[in-house]
């Protein structure tokens, strides 16, 4: 026999599978007395399965956007040509205008959410859980993530070309949709950072920043812009530069 | 006799007019609506619970699962997509996760010794070669193996699939293709490394 045909009979032995009768009243008799002591259940997913992308776990995804945001090296892969252009194609502008996934309702929102903890589920559904703002997913979607990136590239280009305001507009518009979003942290950077390109800079967001971030890999071109903008040389986030001391002078070396 | 039990919300109203619950269109009540949930789907949810990869050990607590959350989470089910295709992606995570969180399976089971679960579902015309293609399964890749379950033994179409998934037709047909071939190629091994134990 060949493995075709041993394959169909495979599949034909295992379709005429079933549970034996009886099994069906059991299991709802059980599920009742679940239901009557508000069993809380599992909090999983119902949306569709996604398989091979939800499945990227969300800290190799952060990792990858922190270094291609970050790192300076990347420049030439983000700019406006390569991204996306600012007459930004059919794929890009449908994803801008996705509704933000906090925003989205549980009427609507079963696709790719997952379910709150269980420990705060209501026990009993409401009328009212029907328009109660569901928590973003945990593991972002694809479309999300690209969104993301395409919103944060796009807006790393328009401040690498010292174009503020449409730099700003990308980063309010992140902010809006993706409030939470994996990335937040550059979102915050790139502020920080436009704000320094003002005239008169204003470094106060980006001292925030790196206090906050101490090792994100936009710290190091914040500095820069920032002291070359006038922000003094004292590190943002308190420690010494290069050849710099941490501690005051004594009274004696004052002396 | 049967426990009663309160969900008396509009989400309940919803089982009534959902596709796969034709037959329960003119059921009134909470439980009537789940009971015909659960009647309709049992079968369904059971098979793909050990298709998945449950053996029969917890396939009852993992299909008892799928229930409760579904039951609990019906406001979230969207009536563009079949019950079927939303049953199974429940199910999907149900077993994944039980399969991967062997503490959080062993707390559960103990919850439902607790429980007194004294059914096991256990299968009619279950044959060797029935066993033999859900270990054959469980060789394949999770992406794989959902598209053979559902358009070789459920005969899901591939828009169905397709929406299960979250992906366009043609990755589901091209996914399908590849799966057959592997499925294929893993018998093949499987039955040469049979071959070499018997001489």
């Amino acid at each position: 026999m060949n493995s075709e045909q041993e394959l169909r009979d495979l599949f034909r032995a295992e379709r005429a599978v079933n549970p034996r009768s009886g099994a069906v009243e059991r299991g709802f008799q059980r599920l009742s007395e679940a239901l009557a002591t508000n069993v809380t259940p599992a909090a999983v997913a119902s949306g569709p399965l996604k398989l091979g992308v939800s499945a990227i776990p969300k800290w190799l995804l952060g990792g990858f956007a922190l270094g291609l945001v970050g790192a300076s090296a990347a420049g030439p892969l983000l700019t406006p040509a390569a991204v996306a252009p600012s007459n930004a194609p059919p794929a890009l502008a449908a994803a801008s205008n996705a509704r933000p996934p906090a925003a989205r309702t549980a009427e609507s929102a079963g696709a790719g959410l997952e379910a709150e903890p269980s420990g705060a589920r209501p026990t009993g559904l409401s009328a009212a859980s029907h328009t109660r703002t569901v928590p973003a997913a945990s593991s972002a979607p694809a479309a999300s993530f690209d969104a993301e990136l395409a919103l944060i590239s796009l807006a790393k280009s328009e401040l690498d070309a010292r174009r503020l305001d449409r730099a700003r507009a990308r980063l309010g518009e992140h902010a809006e949709r993706f409030p939470q979003g994996i990335f937040a942290v550059e979102r915050e950077g790139l502020l920080a950072l436009s704000d320094c390109l003002l005239v008169p800079p204003n470094v106060a967001r980006a001292k925030r920043f790196a206090l906050q971030h101490p090792n994100s890999p936009l710290l190091e071109r914040l500095e820069r812009t920032c002291e070359l903008q006038g922000a003094g040389t004292k590190r943002l986030n308190g420690s010494a530069a290069r050849g710099e001391r941490m501690i005051e002078p004594s009274a004696g070396e004052r002396r | 006799m049967p426990v009663d039990f309160e969900i008396s919300t509009n989400e309940w109203a919803r089982l009534g007019e959902l596709p796969g619950v034709g037959a329960a269109v003119r059921l009134t009540g909470a439980r009537d609506r789940a009971e015909a949930l659960y009647r309709e789907h049992f079968a369904f949810v059971w098979r793909n619970a050990r298709r998945l990869g449950c053996t029969d050990e917890w396939v009852d607590d993992a299909v008892h699962e799928v229930f409760l959350v579904a039951t609990r989470r019906i406001a979230e089910f969207e009536a563009r997509s079949s019950v079927r295709t939303w049953l199974f992606a429940i199910t999907f995570r149900i077993v994944g996760r039980m399969r991967r969180d062997r503490g959080r399976r062993l707390a559960q089971v103990q919850r439902y010794v607790a429980e007194r679960p004294e059914l096991v579902a256990d299968a009619e015309r279950e044959t060797e070669a029935a066993q033999y293609l859900r270990q054959l399964l469980l060789k394949l890749n999770e992406a794989q193996r959902v598209v053979l379950i559902l358009a070789e033994l459920e005969g899901f179409t591939s828009s169905e699939i397709a929406e299960t998934l979250g992906v366009p037709a043609g990755t589901v047909d091209s996914r399908l293709r590849a799966a057959r071939l592997q499925l294929a190629r893993v018998l093949e091994r499987d039955r040469a490394k049979h071959e070499r134990w018997r001489r």
